[in-house]
């Protein structure tokens, strides 16, 4: 009895199972195959070791931290403080935040870059031992923003 | 083909619908008869065939018991894996897709490492307590209700539901509207071993449809829990450094030429540009088909993930949609298929890479990769 029921389960969903065959995306038949003789098709423009605006990056990390480790201000204060150095989604990330929770008043030592394409970098501020602004800036027509905010420990 | 019969006289999406019914129902059914009958499942996972990979996997069908015996995770000790599996559990309970456990998960991780911190007197960051840093004085509860983990999820996931659209938000992004945290982008880092740990104590929900209360692999268009999705759901005419093409760092997805090509994950653009040249050196247009004397992979695109992951896009027909800086949701259109730089037919040749390393040495096999966070990618036939 039971097998019977099973084999019927199966043939039923079977029956309505449409298959990926039907997919929106199938692979029309005309498309042409890529040649397997094609080699190396990624990107051939790796980047530079050092790039000549280094330190306008690290400038606009530095001013973006000195201006969030203001844990006395205002939240206003805070967020005027803050959007000359952020991109515009940034500030709308922080906005509800209570600037008295940034656990320091200050960095403690330099920013560095992680790394770097032409247009994007990864900055650490350390602000405490174990404890850094993981900061990812972007290059955009206004100038280097900062555009993500996030922490490092350990 | 056998839906064929069907095809003719019922609809696709009622179909679809109609076919999830029949499964669940057939996959409930099949676990009553389990014990007696093993080889059912064996006929239930040939009934999907092209799904057969992902269901091998698992996608999450345990209810989990945060009393019960705990799966080790390198990274944590098993008190840690408990709180994470209250937080499962009370996402279950109360019916949150996948996606909301993983994302609770990862804001635990950051918050409070998964330890259920008690206020730490003079120490203490204002009153925050808990695994997820709640305050009493910010309306998330009395000390005595902040003091039980389950409460705690609870609330958790009461205002992660009331943000529209949260199930395809950036991680971060709906981690932070609901903690409001002075590091908004924290939250992201912590995705992958969220991933891991509610894959550990699920039976792999990172692999679920991560909108769909209801369990089930993702496919198609879905984006997993993971937060994983397929960029383009073709396949593979070329893998990843096979003997004949020992220097292709990628996979060549044969998808058609306008094919939209999507996020595999949320993240930042750092790269949208045309590479393309000649092998004199002299620059080449990316708006019209390159070919074998043409180096580059035209117009494409590279987005860092959480975790460092970077994945990239080539070869688009057109400039890509999206600007270095910006952030993007998983699923998010980049640009078209298409055949700029190096290319001797439109397909999207896909990359990811590992450490946050762009070159040679960060890439590894996209097909294992995307097959292990809920996406797979390539031989759908």
């Amino acid at each position: 009895m039971l097998v019977v029921v099973v084999a019927l389960t199966v043939l039923v969903a079977r029956l309505i199972d449409d298959r990926r065959a039907t997919a929106p995306y199938r692979v029309p038949d005309v498309v042409p195959t890529v040649h397997d003789t094609e080699g190396d098709d990624s990107a051939d423009d790796e980047a530079p070791s050092a790039y000549t605006d280094d330190a306008t990056v690290l400038a606009v990390a530095q001013a973006f931290a000195d201006a969030w480790l203001r844990p006395g201000v205002t939240a206003q204060e805070w967020l005027d403080g803050l959007r000359p150095h952020a991109t515009e989604s940034l500030i709308e990330n922080l906005d509800g935040v209570d600037p008295s929770e940034v656990p320091a008043n200050a960095t403690l030592g330099q920013p560095t870059i992680q790394t770097r394409t032409e247009s994007h970098a990864e900055v650490l501020v350390p602000i405490a031992a174990h404890d850094a602004l993981a900061l990812g800036l972007v290059g955009t027509d206004e100038g280097w923003r900062v555009a993500t905010l996030g922490r490092e420990t350990g | 083909m056998t839906g064929s019969v069907i095809d003719a006289v019922v609809p696709r999406p009622a179909r679809r619908a109609l076919r999830r019914v029949v499964v669940a129902a057939s996959g409930a059914f099949m676990i009553m008869l389990l014990c007696a009958f093993g080889a059912a499942l064996a006929l239930l996972d040939g009934l999907s065939g092209d799904d057969a990979a992902t269901y091998n996997l698992g996608c999450g069908g345990t209810a989990v018991d945060p009393a019960g015996a705990m799966p080790g995770i390198a990274e944590l000790i098993e008190d840690q894996v408990r709180i994470a599996a209250v937080i499962v559990k009370v996402g279950q309970d109360r019916s949150v897709p996948p996606r909301g456990w993983v994302i609770a998960v990862a804001t635990a991780l950051q918050e409070s490492h998964l330890q259920n911190l008690p206020n730490l007197g003079a120490a203490n960051d204002h009153d925050s307590v808990g695994i997820f840093q709640q305050r009493p004085s910010q309306g998330w509860g009395t000390p005595a209700q902040l003091a039980d983990p389950a409460y705690q999820a609870g609330k958790f996931y009461e205002k992660l539901v009331t943000i529209p659209g949260w199930q395809n938000l950036p991680l971060t992004e709906a981690a932070q509207r609901v903690q409001r945290s002075a590091f908004p982008d924290a939250y992201a880092k912590h995705e992958p071993l969220a991933t891991k740990v509610v894959d550990a104590l699920t039976g792999g929900a990172g692999r679920a449809a991560g909108a769909d209360a209801q369990l089930r692999c993702a496919a198609g268009v879905d984006i997993a829990a993971s937060g994983w999705t397929a960029p383009v759901e073709a396949s593979i005419v070329s893998g990843f450094r096979t003997p004949s093409r020992p220097t292709h760092y990628g996979v060549d997805l044969g998808a058609a030429r306008e094919t939209p090509i999507r996020a595999a994950n949320a993240g930042v653009v750092i790269v949208a540009k045309c590479n393309a040249h000649l092998t004199n050196g002299i620059s080449y247009s990316c708006d019209r088909d390159g070919g074998y004397n043409v180096l580059g992979c035209g117009w494409y695109v590279d987005i860092l993930h959480a975790g460092r992951v970077i994945t990239r896009y080539c070869h688009m027909g057109s400039e890509p949609l999206v600007h270095v800086g910006q952030s993007v949701a998983a699923g998010e259109v980049l640009g078209y298929v298409g055949s700029s730089g190096h290319s001797s037919g439109p397909h999207l040749h896909f990359e990811v890479h590992l450490n946050g390393d762009r070159g040679r040495a960060g890439a590894v096999d996209p097909v294992p990769f995307m097959n292990k966070v809920g996406a797979p990618i390539g031989d759908l036939a």
